[in-house]
């Protein structure tokens, strides 16, 4: 019988991988969120480019698990909540515009859209979180 | 399945968006921006910044930039690797600073390897492999405009640009360091090892690596420039020290201090003729809109503050660098004369004495090498600025044009020298070649006019060799953070203890 609350599934499955992909952008945007506040809170420009790398390694596996999951969903008849996968493009392309954001030269790169662009994206994808149920366990 | 691949196209559809929804350029007339006043627009960011680079395409057989009537224009020297800067020696002789921008500069953002790529584009290749950090000597010896004898002086060297020459002793600044080579007038190569006069700011960074010199009318100094270390102060503070100045150098014990700050890469140092006073030109910052901030020309006041990273022409305000200082902002200096934005204005060259046409005999000529943040395409040329009792008086006049063919750059103009007969001297660091730029009835002038003048008597020997007196307890000079970003590593030592 399919338990979804085992934290260890007993052999690799499809979603787990999927779940591995997106820790690194649900880790990556969150901190980034951090490094930017205390970028504004110390104006030393470490911060910064803890942000701008930060949002660049989430992007890149984020866009990863991305193309992935859209594989699953084009091979396999189960797909997740379109609510999912809406808000999951969403915290990208917040990303991705946040990371222009951010190649600005000092305290423009933050204050006052990089700040809240790196905000918007955690709240994008907490609710992609919230609407993360499969549809079908296909596994 | 269908709505996955609905999701990608408007993935797609939306980034598309953001990228072309990016600024459209109003028609904003350049010409505003030339002159002592110039008009200042808003501050406008745009997601991507501007960027247009020309590709560098070189220059084919006979093909040469284009000047107005009454003035004839040839190539001086060709198969150069890079020349930057220019220099007429008393003698006539010209020395051509080749040189590129020293190696391995560490990348701390996903940004700067963009900007890497991006700089290399703009610099070409059209040098090919060859050989580049060398002085070479050309010498006109019938002074009829053409080159007789080419040596090579100098190989080897740590990207150079300034050169100076006083008391057969030839300065060299390389990207850290003034060195100086004992060169008597008329030596055709340099074996001699160099001595450090003084080190200058230099790597890893060293992001405005190129040294300009000149020496002061007295021939007791010499003035360098250096570069800032960043756009607008976004490698931090302490990457800064010494730097966006202008040093002056104790050509006699290396003894330096920072004459001027706030400039954030000055180039073309020279004195005026007239006035005695420093002139330099300076290549603003980037990424505040195509229209700002213009690149200057200025007369350099000693202990002088222009305002770079936290403020440009004058006192306006640079948000991105934090914390604000708003005690440094009022003591910004307005530089005297704008270029317009992007130009990378790099070479001045006065006109005073020349042979040139009466147009262009009071003047300063300025070689603008060209724009790259900029969706429009700014400089690449040389414009002519008159002068009056030592000012900028009117409007600047485009030259010596043709640099740019449509999207391509044939050459680009950088440093420049009147040469030993009295016409202007180019060096087109893209397009591998020095340019002369002569009057066309064939004036020559009666003398050779060196690049550096010395005009006045250096003092007695016996008081200029003496070493500086330590400094009088309660008179110490106030620290120079005070006046300027710029410390120097010599005057930021620790003072001897005395008890």
């Amino acid at each position: 019988m399919y338990n979804p609350d085992v934290l260890y599934p007993p052999f690799w499955s499809v979603s787990q991988v999927y779940r591995a992909l997106v820790a690194f952008p649900i880790a990556t945007f969150t901190l980034t969120v951090v490094t930017d506040l205390a970028y504004l809170r110390t104006s030393n420009l470490l911060w910064l480019h803890f942000s701008e790398w930060l949002l660049l390694a989430g992007l890149v596996v984020g866009i990863v698990a991305a193309i992935y999951l859209g594989i699953i969903c084009l091979v396999q008849r189960s797909r997740p909540s379109w609510l999912h996968a809406l808000f999951g493009i969403v915290a990208l392309i917040l990303a991705a515009l946040n990371s222009f954001i951010h190649t600005a030269d000092g305290w423009t790169a933050v204050m006052p859209y990089g700040l809240a662009t790196s905000i918007a994206t955690v709240v994008a994808m907490l609710l992609a979180g919230w609407f993360g149920r499969w549809r079908h366990a296909h596994d | 399945m269908t709505r996955a691949l609905a999701y990608r196209a408007s993935v797609l559809a939306l980034v598309a968006a953001i990228a072309a929804g990016c600024n459209g350029e109003g028609d904003f007339d350049v010409s505003q921006q030339i002159g002592p006043d110039p008009v200042l627009p808003e501050p406008s960011s745009s997601l991507i910044p501007d960027l247009k680079v020309a590709e560098v395409v070189g220059w084919s057989d006979g093909q040469t930039p284009t000047v107005p009537d009454g003035l004839t224009i040839s190539a001086y020297a060709t198969d150069l690797a890079n020349p930057r800067t220019v220099h007429t020696l008393p003698n006539g002789d010209v020395l051509v600073v080749q040189s590129k921008a020293p190696p391995d500069k560490p990348l701390n953002r996903p940004k700067d390897v963009i900007r890497g790529f991006i700089m290399s584009m703009a610099a070409g290749d059209a040098g090919g492999d060859k050989e580049t950090n060398l002085v070479t000597l050309l010498r006109d010896t019938d002074r009829d405009g053409t080159v007789d004898e080419r040596s090579d002086l100098l190989t080897g060297l740590a990207s150079p640009f300034g050169i100076a020459w006083h008391e057969d002793t030839l300065y060299v600044a390389a990207a850290d360091a003034i060195l100086a080579y004992p060169y008597q007038l008329g030596q055709q190569e340099i074996t001699a090892e160099p001595r450090i006069l003084t080190p200058l700011p230099g790597g890893p960074i060293n992001h405005h690596w190129t040294k300009d010199l000149a020496l002061s009318p007295d021939g007791r100094f010499l003035y360098a420039s250096v570069g800032s270390n960043s756009n607008a102060g976004e490698r931090g503070m302490e990457a800064e020290k010494g730097r966006a100045a202008i040093w002056q150098v104790d050509i006699q014990t290396g003894a330096s201090r920072v004459f001027a700050s706030g400039l954030r890469n000055p180039n073309g140092l020279n004195i005026h003729p007239e006035t005695g006073e420093l002139w330099t030109v300076v290549n603003e910052r980037d990424e505040l809109g195509p229209n700002l901030v213009p690149d200057y020309m200025t007369s350099v006041r000693d202990g002088g503050f222009y305002g770079w990273p936290w403020s440009y022409y004058g006192q306006h305000v640079d948000e991105r660098v934090h914390p604000p200082r708003p005690d440094m902002v009022q003591q910004a200096i307005a530089p005297d004369y704008a270029l317009s934005s992007h130009v990378a204005a790099l070479g001045l060259a006065f006109t005073n004495d020349s042979a040139m046409p009466d147009a262009y005999r009071n003047g300063a000529f300025v070689g603008n090498r060209g724009s790259w943040n900029r969706n429009a395409f700014n400089g690449y040329k040389v414009i002519y600025v008159p002068f009056t009792y030592g000012k900028p008086a009117g409007p600047a006049q485009d030259v010596v044009t043709g640099f740019l063919e449509g999207d391509e750059a044939r050459g680009r103009p950088v440093g420049l020298a009147i040469d030993g007969t009295g016409a202007l001297l180019i060096a087109d660091d893209a397009g591998n070649t020095v340019w002369r730029v002569a009057p066309a009835d064939g004036t020559v002038a009666p003398e050779p006019i060196p690049t550096d003048r010395v005009t006045a008597a250096p003092e007695e020997p016996g008081t200029a060799m003496q070493p500086p007196s330590p400094p009088e307890p309660g008179n110490a000079a106030p620290p120079q953070t005070d006046v300027a970003p710029a410390v120097s590593p010599e005057d930021g030592a620790p003072a001897p203890q005395t008890e």
